[in-house]
């Protein structure tokens, strides 16, 4: 049953609650005397949240109450997990090699086969023909090829990150008895991250080493802007890959991987309109003056 | 509770936790390159020859950040290399952490690879950022890590100043059981590497100004006293 005030109640103690945060958060960057106020006014907030507890037990709102105070768990304790990030928010589109991936040295395996373009399947291997050497282990350079996203005609995306899953095998190779092990893995390098042939999004005018963007990074990596992606435009990316590879032994020091841009689907012509992740809002995104900006 | 705060406040006091982009310009990687040959280090760059087996190449690049070094033939520090970002004409950065990535064999079973040191992080050939005067372990600053290592300051980063990082190799074990530089399988010892710096845009040319994080704005870097501050 619930009495009168219960609402007003639930309000009152999640303003606590906000004004017990914001204090909290601004003690360790103000002053002695500031710090002295501000616990002073904790005191008082403590107080206070347990003189409402004790008056939600008795018109019986307690579980309101203790929610408001994220106090839900047993025993006052909270639990934290990863969410998935909400309808149209971080998708993944991935790029295809739709130019056809040639090297000089090694070869480029793509769904469609070595050395050629693919459009229906993201994944590419670098295999290298290194021989010669005892141990067929050699450092090889990779041509740069680049890789592009289909046109997305359904929907208008906002751009907000780029990321690449790389699987680099680095397991025993060698067919002498010098090198008893592995080998360290190859790297994939990117540049070049364009949209309908605009400007660079990436910091790095040259070649940056793609493990900055890897899939398996707890942060993501931040880009010059977050634009947005309609069709027909879509985004590119120039890829290579370097390093020590294992030659005709087994080719067991191959690197595979995949790019993909990250972004937030505003507006689905299917499932409708989306609200953004706030990192892709408009007050987030500050961007005062510029020569690019209006 | 308001219709409004339905749509966008958790049930019940619940929050729900998502990794998010860091927004517009803000965690951006600036890389280091090799701009100058060193004994022992090769710049890796897409398309071009190398040697196959490594060794004393000493390659240079302003366009690759890729770098692979070379054990010694001798146990101890080997020689240092300088790697610089490159001049950022377009923006004013502002420093907030410095990160590697590297990869490296195991050589042998129940031996100790050959390790990646750094010291002496400047900018412009000011102070040394790294809280160390001397070499540490490059994987205190390894990517990937759930934080990110500190610095003794936050700088700007303007054009013409660069970044400069000392980087070198230490070599463990030495012998004909172990790959030693410009041996046959030498390069199975190698340290692929590359590095990175760690920063906000504050201002960009073309985009204009942001706002950097929390951790990067005034108010959350207090500095008070010392003698490099009035």
């Amino acid at each position: 049953m619930a009495y009168y005030g219960a609402d007003e109640q639930v309000e009152k103690v999640t303003a606590l609650v906000e004004k017990k945060a914001q204090l909290e958060a601004a003690l360790p960057v103000v002053d002695d005397n500031r710090a002295m106020q501000i616990e002073a006014r904790l005191d008082k907030i403590d107080a206070a949240l347990q003189n409402e507890i004790a008056r939600a037990r008795s018109i019986g709102n307690e579980a309101a109450v203790r929610a408001a105070m994220g106090l839900d768990g047993q025993g006052g304790l909270s639990f934290q997990a990863q969410a998935p990030a909400g309808v149209g928010r971080l998708v993944r589109l991935p790029f295809y090699p739709s130019n056809t991936p040639t090297s000089t040295v090694g070869d480029y395996i793509t769904g469609a086969g070595s050395a050629t373009a693919s459009t229906t399947v993201p994944v590419v291997t670098f295999a290298s023909d290194a021989s010669g050497d005892a141990a067929n282990i050699v450092r090889q350079n990779g041509d740069a090829f680049t890789m592009k996203t289909p046109q997305i005609s359904w929907a208008t995306l906002r751009i907000v990150g780029f990321e690449c899953a790389i699987d680099a095998n680095n397991s025993s190779v060698s067919t002498t008895a010098t090198v008893a092990n592995s080998v360290p893995a190859a790297k994939l390098v990117c540049k070049d991250l364009k949209i309908g042939g605009g400007a660079n999004l990436f910091t790095h005018e040259d070649y940056g080493d793609a493990d900055i963007y890897n899939a398996d990074a707890p942060e993501f990596c931040g880009l010059r802007d977050y634009p947005l992606l309609k069709s027909p435009n879509v985004a590119e990316v120039n890829v290579a890959v370097v390093g020590v590879l294992a030659g005709n032994v087994a080719q067991q020091n191959n690197l595979t991987f995949s790019c993909n841009l990250l972004c937030e689907v505003l507006q689905d012509d299917n499932y409708g309109s989306h609200v953004p992740g706030p990192y892709a809002r408009g007050a987030a995104m500050v961007r005062r003056g510029g020569s690019f900006l209006s | 509770m308001s219709l409004a705060s339905d749509y966008t406040n958790g049930m019940g006091g619940l929050q729900f936790v998502a990794t998010a982009p860091p927004g517009v310009g803000r965690l951006i990687r600036i890389p280091f390159y090799m701009e100058s040959a060193s004994t022992g280090f090769d710049a890796m760059v897409p398309g071009a020859s190398t040697a196959a087996d490594g060794g004393a190449n000493g390659t240079a690049s302003t366009t690759s950040p890729i770098v692979i070094a070379a054990p010694s033939n001798a146990v101890g520090i080997g020689s240092s290399v300088t790697m610089k970002t490159p001049q950022i004409s377009w923006a004013t950065l502002r420093i907030v952490g410095f990160e590697c990535s590297a990869a490296k064999g195991e050589i042998a079973s129940n031996t100790s690879s050959a390790q990646l040191l750094f010291k002496d992080l400047k900018i412009g050939g000011g102070a040394n950022l790294f809280v160390h005067e001397d070499f540490a372990s490059a994987d205190i600053y390894a990517a990937h890590q759930d934080s990110f290592s500190g610095l003794r300051d936050y700088p700007l980063l303007k054009s013409p100043n660069v970044a400069t990082v000392d980087v070198a190799i230490q070599t463990i074990i030495v012998g004909t059981s172990f790959p030693q530089e410009d041996s046959d399988a030498a390069v199975a010892a190698d340290i692929t590497f590359s590095c990175n710096l760690v920063c906000e845009i504050l201002q960009d040319d073309n985009y204009g100004s942001h706002v950097p994080g929390p951790y990067a704005r005034s108010g959350a870097m207090v500095r008070r006293g010392g003698s490099f501050l009035s």
